[in-house]
């Protein structure tokens, strides 16, 4: 079970991730902030940092180093248009696949 | 905090070994040094700022271990990065590439099938069913003589693509040359069978 759910969320939390970003730029830790209470998805930092950091690998954010008030300085992630050609479809894809799943379940059960 | 915010040798340590055990293991990993560093950046942001937020800016090392007991342990790190390694390689890798694993040895297949298949309808002729041997030689010609043609060309021919898609491989090389040999040593006899070139007559 837990790994089934850890196979879930591992895609799902990408999806979160940009679709943060989509309102706007974010350093990482705001991000985990604002996703950490996303209830059953366990958003965390070892988690999130990595998938940032290979979303910038494979061009679908920026990031920008700004001051910090405390300590380093802060890298800003924003969506690039890959980035958002690429969440839109993830987007797609999901209510495709939500829907699907829930007449699945929904059908099951009766 | 801002400005204010300070961190003795005693609280950079702590910080620094955390963030030490975390590279370790993304390198493990196999992750890049310039991917590890954004994360370890991103890490060492988060630590910063949640000192300055329970500290107002002058941390100890109690608040620092703190800190560092309610974020992720470093292993939690592999087992985030080893399933994106693993997802990778079919991720980025076409169905052809994923499935030229085999080809070469399919070539070599084809190449050597080429040989033996022609062999066995040509030379097969004495447990060939009756009625092919009855047909006299127009028959024969039909199920033996053209079917070995086609055969040796056809897995020839696929041997020789196969062979040259997958060259980098010692089997791959091996079909492509054999294939590529036999083809035209099969034209060459073609060419002198049907007399297209002339074999000079003896005096």
């Amino acid at each position: 079970m837990r790994a089934w759910i850890a196979q879930v969320r591992k895609g799902l939390v990408e999806l979160c991730i940009m679709a943060a970003l989509r309102k706007g730029e974010a350093y990482g830790y705001e991000l985990l902030q604002a996703l950490g209470n996303a209830e059953g998805l366990a958003i965390t930092e070892s988690t999130v940092y990595p998938i940032l950091s290979r979303l910038t690998r494979e061009g679908c954010v920026r990031v920008r180093a700004a001051p910090s008030p405390a300590g380093p300085p802060r890298r800003y992630y924003r969506l690039t248009p890959l980035g958002l050609a690429r969440l839109r479809q993830m987007e797609e894809y999901w209510k495709d696949i939500e829907e699907s799943t829930n007449s699945l379940i929904e059908g099951g059960s009766e | 905090m801002g400005a204010a915010f300070k961190l003795d040798d005693a609280c950079r340590q702590q910080i620094d070994e955390h963030l030490d055990s975390i590279e370790e293991v993304l390198r493990d990993a196999g992750m890049p040094r310039s991917e590890r560093q954004n994360i370890l950046d991103d890490v060492e942001t988060q630590i910063v700022e949640m000192l300055s937020a329970r500290t107002q800016g002058n941390p100890m090392v109690e608040d620092v271990k703190a800190v560092i007991a309610e974020l992720d342990p470093p292993e939690s790190y592999a087992a985030e990065e080893q399933g994106e390694r693993r997802q990778e390689p079919a991720k980025a890798m076409p169905l052809v590439s994923a499935k030229k694993g085999s080809l070469h040895k399919i070539a070599l297949v084809f190449s050597i099938g080429g040989f033996v298949l022609p062999f066995l309808l040509l030379l097969g002729g004495e447990v060939w069913p009756r009625w092919a041997v009855r047909g006299g030689a127009e028959l024969d010609m039909w199920v033996r003589v053209v079917p070995a043609i086609l055969s040796f060309a056809a897995l020839q021919l696929t041997g020789l693509v196969l062979g040259a898609v997958t060259w980098r491989k010692p089997c791959g090389k091996a079909a492509a040359i054999l294939s590529a040999c036999s083809l035209m040593l099969a034209f060459l006899c073609f060419l002198f069978v049907f007399g297209v070139v002339a074999v000079p007559a003896e005096p």
